[in-house]
């Protein structure tokens, strides 16, 4: 009876750690009816073929993983699974081989149970204490970047599957020997091995991890220095338009003149309408509003705001720009989560005011009291946008792509928490309004 | 129907004055008070209290001031909630969502179109105003509110909550939008009887449930999305749909 016991609270206690590790990693919302039907599956599994449970759990946990992650996260769900599982057992086995080390063969049957449940739970702590030391940030892991799938999991991948295979090959070399009693020397060879494999993998993500940040900045800030060039031209042309806009009123003021001083009122009637008319003609063409850019303090903001501006023009799309009041530079989203959740949101509306015969476009950012509010407005061609499915990751409708990258705003609006988004259809007016608290 | 005309230059004051009187007498809407004025305390102190049966018409740039409508505006919704707010002002002065947002502005009226296209927007917001119906206190909105956010929706439009991957988020989809905020989905649950928890992490609108597929434990809201119903729920929603049906 107390085997039974034993043996639900050693099964209890392993997919504890496993789940631990799993949500160390994955910061996902935690899923109890997956830990019981892993439970129960472990249970068993462990009860018929105890020595091959690393392997079950592998199988498992990648199953899991490509149900939840879906299409295009294969070298994800893979990282996941053969991460956790080599992680976990790895530091059990180290944690117990030390165990061999320190205490005597009388003392450790004594205390089987204890150290049993120690050498289990251990490794929770050990790898989150290491992880932050490291400073990883194992959800950037999720990204859907090309350095981070073939620069950082693809090697990662291959570094883990041949650790695994090393670590399996001693561990069930080990069992066939099946000797009770451990060997001194060898014993102390595999815990240095195992404790510089776990060092090289957490070393080899973290130092990945922050290439790929350094390499973001380097991206952000090589695009924006090209969009300020941009940016500056356009200002350089439109004050030329306005000088020469300038010397044709003057003409035309100087011509009003004389049609004034010949006292013929047609004349006179007819050169206030050239005038007036020409002047609304240009003074309209130009409120493409390039100048309202002027009121964003951050130049990155304000560099992706002109770079879509001018795409959404190039398109043929109508475009009107927003922006009244100075728009502070610190706001509670960093400013590289804003500038993709905006490129995401300014690229998904020009792509769907495309279909349309009108093409708008309108961007409007504004400050209400603490808070700055960014709304993203396009006409669309759809009847009805069903707003539950182009949230759903991979959707997009046939005619426009709301769909797309939305599952990146999500992520970037979960992480922060000051940000309150929301989504509507009217009218055939798609309208996407972000409110950014206070820092 | 009450008018209010703020405007700084007599002439447009006067011109628009006439405009809305005759525009008013022509449509048959009878004006139980009408005041035009240049002032800003003036046009407040008219104001006797929240009515949707009141219309404002606002000049945005007042004595040099640019926007200075706009901080008129603010004043004017702090009094009424619930009149309309016009604002008549050249092109360039137009920011319309933004003021939209702000003080809840219906429309702009562009002083540089012509004559005709002016009146014919004049009326347009004239109508406007007299076919809303006293009926914005007896919708029944969902109000929620917490430290940074207000969410506020008829509640007819609800079709479900769900919780987000991210722990405590709630997301609301109602028949036109998706709105995401910090909120506990029991206690909202708690606070509108006419939502139901049909699973641990999704609540739906009972009004909005159009069929309820017995065999499959599937239930269908107007939208046509599909929900897959906990067990231990489902007597529940067959108790209220036999209910509903009687």
């Amino acid at each position: 009876m107390g085997d039974v016991k034993m043996f639900i609270l050693v099964t209890i206690v392993l997919t504890f750690l496993y789940w631990t590790l799993f949500y160390q990693i994955n910061k996902q919302r935690f899923d109890v009816l997956a830990y019981i039907v892993s439970m129960i599956i472990f249970g068993v599994a462990d009860y018929f073929w105890g020595a091959y449970i690393p392997v079950l759990f592998l199988v498992f946990f990648f199953g899991y993983c490509r149900i939840k992650e879906g299409k295009g996260y294969l070298r994800l769900s893979y990282f996941y699974s053969i991460y956790i599982v080599y992680i976990g057992f790895m530091l059990s086995n180290l944690i117990s081989l030390i165990f061999y080390e320190l205490f005597s063969g009388a003392f450790i049957d004594k205390y089987m149970t204890v150290l049993q449940i120690i050498s289990t739970v251990a490794p929770v702590f050990i790898h989150y204490l290491v992880a932050r030391a490291l400073k990883i940030n194992f959800t950037l892991l999720r990204r859907s970047d090309p350095f981070i799938k073939e620069k950082i999991l693809k090697p990662l991948n291959y570094l883990l599957t041949f650790f695994v295979l090393v670590f399996f090959s001693s561990y069930y070399y080990e069992l066939t020997l099946d000797t009770s009693a451990p060997i001194t020397e060898y014993t102390k060879y595999i815990m240095f091995v195992y404790a510089f494999m776990f060092g090289t993998v957490l070393f080899f993500i973290s130092n990945r991890t922050r290439a790929y940040l350094q390499l973001e900045i380097q991206r952000a800030e090589r695009l924006q220095i090209k969009q300020l060039n941009q940016y500056t031209t356009e200002i350089e042309h439109m004050y030329q338009t306005l000088r020469s806009f300038r010397h044709d009123y003057q003409n035309m003021l100087i011509s009003l003149q004389d049609s004034i001083d010949s006292e013929d009122l047609d004349l006179v009637k007819q050169t206030y309408q050239e005038v007036l008319v020409k002047a609304k003609v240009k003074i309209n063409h130009h409120a493409a509003n390039v100048n309202e850019l002027a009121n964003v303090q951050d130049h990155a903001l304000k560099s992706v705001l002109y770079w879509k501006l001018t795409e959404a023009r190039d398109s043929g799309v109508k475009t009107d720009i927003e922006i009244r009041e100075d728009i502070p530079s610190q706001l509670a989203l960093s400013t590289l989560d804003l500038v993709r959740v905006l490129s995401i949101l300014l690229d998904n509306a020009i792509e769907a005011a495309k279909k349309t015969a009108n093409p708008e476009l309108r961007y409007v950012i504004l400050c209400d009291q603490a808070n700055v509010v960014i709304i993203v407005q396009n006409n669309s061609t759809e009847e009805h946008i069903s707003l539950n499915k182009i949230f759903k990751s991979g959707y997009s409708t046939k005619d426009g792509h709301h769909g797309l990258g939305l599952t990146n705003v999500v992520e970037i609006t979960d992480r922060n928490p000051a940000v309150n988004w929301e989504t509507s259809f009217n009218n055939h007016q798609f309208t996407q309004k972000l409110v950014i608290g206070e820092r | 129907m009450n008018i209010f005309v703020l405007e700084d230059d007599l002439l447009q004051r006067e011109a628009i004055a006439a405009d809305l009187q005759r525009l008013a007498a022509a449509n048959h809407i009878k004006i139980d008070q009408f005041t035009a004025t240049s002032h800003r305390d003036e046009l407040l102190a008219a104001i006797a209290g929240r009515d949707p049966q009141q219309i404002y018409f606002l000049d945005l740039e007042i004595k040099g001031v640019r926007q200075a409508g706009l901080e008129v505006a603010k004043a004017i919704r702090a009094k009424d909630n619930l009149g309309t707010i016009v604002f008549v002002t050249t092109h360039s002065e137009m920011a319309p969502v933004t003021f939209k947002y702000k003080v809840a502005a219906l429309d702009f009226v562009d002083k540089d179109q012509s004559e005709e296209d002016f009146q014919q927007q004049l009326l347009t917001n004239l109508l406007y105003v007299r076919d809303q119906r006293q009926t914005v206190a007896e919708i029944h909105y969902f109000y929620f509110e917490n430290k940074t956010r207000t969410v506020r929706v008829p509640f007819d439009e609800i079709l479900y909550f769900e919780t987000s991957e991210q722990a405590h988020k709630i997301v609301l989809f109602t028949t036109n939008q998706r709105i995401e905020f910090y909120a506990n989905l029991n206690a909202i649950v708690r606070s509108e009887p006419e939502l139901m928890l049909i699973q641990r992490s999704c609540a739906v609108n009972v009004n909005r449930i159009v069929s309820y597929d017995k065999s499959n434990m599937k239930l269908t809201l107007s939208d046509g999305t599909e929900f897959p119903v906990a067990r231990r729920k489902i007597g529940k929603i067959e108790r209220l749909l036999k209910h509903n049906a009687k």
